[in-house]
């Protein structure tokens, strides 16, 4: 890992990097994910949803300052030693791998169906990963800084799409409230907190390259509060744009949120452009689960260069996709209804059993230390 | 036929780019992986371009949470 030995992001850029990834793919499917279950309620979903993921921000903020800038895995193998240690950080390697070919997924659907049809799926991949091996090898610094400045082009965008819709909001679409019980409102918060905020678990790997010794709540906080409160303003205006049954149906619901977008019959057909929007996020989700598997094996095997890894990787996360996605209904049943139990599993209750060996281990460091601390001043006291 | 070529040649590609430094720089634990990653990565991409029927990874997601029936049960 020579090239990421010496690189240092600043808090901004870390935190900015958490934004993004919170949006992430979701920004694209959160809509349809809510409004399956909970309909014309997906905004007190996505509420629900948001609160969730501030405590699990809070969890990740709580394991960040544990680590001290030490990386994961480095903490896990002192904790639990090398096999042990690396079974458990494998473990989570895998679930980056998933989340990847997911993202991946996403993007080849969303590609072929609405911008690019007659475009190969392999095409598509294959550009996009390209540009992900580059920016890897480019290094975390390049990365972070690259994120840092198109990260207003993000912001100045997303404001653009909620502007522009804001006259065609239809408050009678969020009625009646609460119609189907607060079960379907949790139903429908389960998935939309764990594709938006779980899987934000990558940013644990990030932690060592930050500067300073500082404390990295607000920063993580910052992150998981702006990334919500986009998700949110998404979902909320898709409510009030389309209405609950056009946002069940559509696959992309933010997309035809931008289709909309109509001033004075000059100003339309402006998708294109927003799709800007969320490329940017979920290539820059995708380079986080990328970075983490790519560094993360790099420290298991204790390799001294990773950016070698990256081109077999690319090629097998490639075939990964395309074999996952025969078709995208397929796909989306297995994303809706299965999927969010493998984050909870793999980026929460693995991170949780990280922050208890954590604590449970200084615990025991704290203990061990004492004697030695107490026997000189006892003679001091005699 | 010629897309596994290609895949061969791309393999190719990447081991002249990549391997001639690690055996100058003697970081043969690099070299092992970077090749077992290599070699999985081609006969992946290899079988793929074959048409031959490889399992669909996200079907073991939905095998491990078979027993939960899935969110709409909640």
């Amino acid at each position: 890992m020579s090239i990421y030995k010496n690189s240092k992001i600043s808090v901004r850029q870390f935190c900015i990097l958490i934004m993004i990834g919170t949006v992430g793919d979701s920004i694209l499917v959160m809509p349809t994910i809510t409004a399956v279950s909970s309909k014309q309620d997906a905004w007190l979903s996505m509420l629900l949803a948001f609160i969730g993921g501030l405590i699990t921000g809070g969890l990740f903020a709580a394991i960040a300052n544990k680590l001290q800038r030490v990386s994961l895995y480095e903490a896990i193998r002192q904790r639990l030693g090398v096999w042990f240690g690396g079974f458990f950080f494998l473990l989570f390697l895998f679930a980056s791998f998933m989340c990847c070919l997911t993202l991946l997924s996403e993007m080849i659907q969303f590609m072929t169906t609405q911008l690019m049809p007659e475009t190969p799926v392999t095409a598509i991949i294959i550009f996009f990963a390209a540009v992900i091996i580059i920016a890897y090898r480019y290094g975390i610094e390049s990365y972070a800084r690259m994120g840092e400045l198109l990260f207003p082009v993000f912001m100045g965008l997303f404001v653009m799409l909620v502007v522009f819709l804001l006259p065609q909001v239809d408050w009678p679409n969020v009625q009646p409230i609460m119609a189907k019980g607060f079960f379907s409102i949790i139903s429908g918060a389960y998935p939309a907190y764990c594709t938006g905020f779980v899987e934000m678990a990558v940013l644990l790997m990030l932690v060592p390259y930050v500067t300073g010794k500082g404390k990295l709540t607000k920063p993580i906080l910052t992150g998981f509060t702006v990334g919500g409160m986009v998700l949110f303003l998404v979902v909320l205006l898709s409510v009030l744009v389309l209405g609950p049954s056009l946002m069940e149906t559509k696959y992309y619901p933010t997309f035809v949120l931008a289709q909309k977008i109509m001033i004075g019959h000059f100003f339309e057909r402006i998708e294109a452009v927003m799709a800007f929007l969320w490329v940017i996020t979920v290539f820059y989700k995708t380079l986080l689960h990328f970075f983490t598997i790519t560094t993360g094996l790099a420290q298991v095997f204790q390799l001294k260069e990773s950016k070698m890894l990256t081109i077999p990787l690319g090629m097998i996360l490639l075939v990964g996709t395309v074999v996952g996605t025969p078709n995208i209904v397929v796909y989306n049943v297995i994303l809706i209804e299965y999927y969010p139990w493998f984050d909870i599993t793999f980026f929460l209750a693995l991170p949780i059993v990280f922050l208890i060996l954590l604590l449970a281990i200084k615990k025991k460091q704290q203990k061990t230390q004492q004697p030695p601390q107490q026997q000189p001043q006892q003679p001091q006291q005699n | 036929m010629a897309s596994v070529f290609a895949v061969l040649a791309l393999a190719a590609a990447t081991f002249w780019l990549e391997a001639p430094a690690l055996i100058r720089q003697k970081q043969f634990r690099e070299l092992v992986i970077f090749l077992v990653l290599l070699l999985a990565g081609s006969a992946l991409y290899s079988a793929l371009m074959l048409q031959v029927k490889l399992p669909n990874p996200f079907m073991f997601i939905k095998w491990m949470y078979a027993w939960t029936g899935g969110t709409s049960t909640m």
